[in-house]
């Protein structure tokens, strides 16, 4: 699954701890979604989206295999 | 600096992270000793295992410290169990192989009282170490 979340963070200039905090989940899970090594669960994801103001659907993009 | 004050799930996942990391390197040493004939001392030997076992608790206990650290630790608890489930179900099939090829029915030429240890935990930090730099998707 691709994400906007790297992007979306530049824009409003947080570090990565920054957004982990706003969060709450480690720095390491925020920078393992970015890198796409791990698919946040759909509360997570609600989470982010809700955090920065946009449909879900903005963030985060399914891909079929 | 990074002066971001944690919260109390960071905080978990944080000590999670540094658990993994003492109970691999106790781990390593535990290996050393056992193929390259390390000889610790006793009392040195006893609190390293020690070591690696209350770091293994630590673990446990924060496992769900985030959904990212519940992922690394579900990757490597469950390699760790088909690998056991793997080897206590063919051990004793390839002990027969051996036995009737060999001729001999009598020894237990495949012993693994001492190295399921060292399968067990091993295989759980190769898929932990492979889930951390690979990903768990």
């Amino acid at each position: 699954m691709k994400n906007r979340l790297r992007v979306l963070r530049a824009e409003r200039e947080w570090s990565q701890a920054e957004l982990a905090v706003q969060l709450d989940v480690s720095r390491q899970a925020v920078n393992a979604i970015e890198t796409g090594k791990h698919d946040p669960s759909l509360p997570l994801a609600f989470r982010i989206a809700r955090l920065f103001d946009m449909p879900i659907e903005d963030v985060f993009e399914y891909e079929e295999d | 600096m990074n002066d971001t004050p944690m919260t109390k799930r960071q905080k978990r996942a944080r000590q999670h992270n540094v658990a993994t990391l003492i109970a691999f390197l106790t781990f390593a040493a535990v290996v050393v000793q056992a193929f390259n004939g390390a000889s610790f001392y006793m009392a040195v030997n006893a609190l390293v295992v020690l070591t690696m076992f209350v770091a293994i608790i630590v673990m446990f206990a924060t496992r769900t410290a985030d959904e990212y650290v519940a992922a690394i630790w579900r990757s490597g608890t469950s390699v760790a169990f088909v690998l056991t489930a793997a080897v206590v179900v063919f051990t004793p099939f390839f002990e027969g192989v051996y036995d009737g090829y060999m001729g001999n029915h009598r020894n237990q030429d495949i012993d693994l009282s001492a190295d399921m240890m060292l399968i067990v935990i091993g295989s759980f930090f190769i898929a932990n170490g492979w889930a951390r730099l690979r990903g768990t998707v």
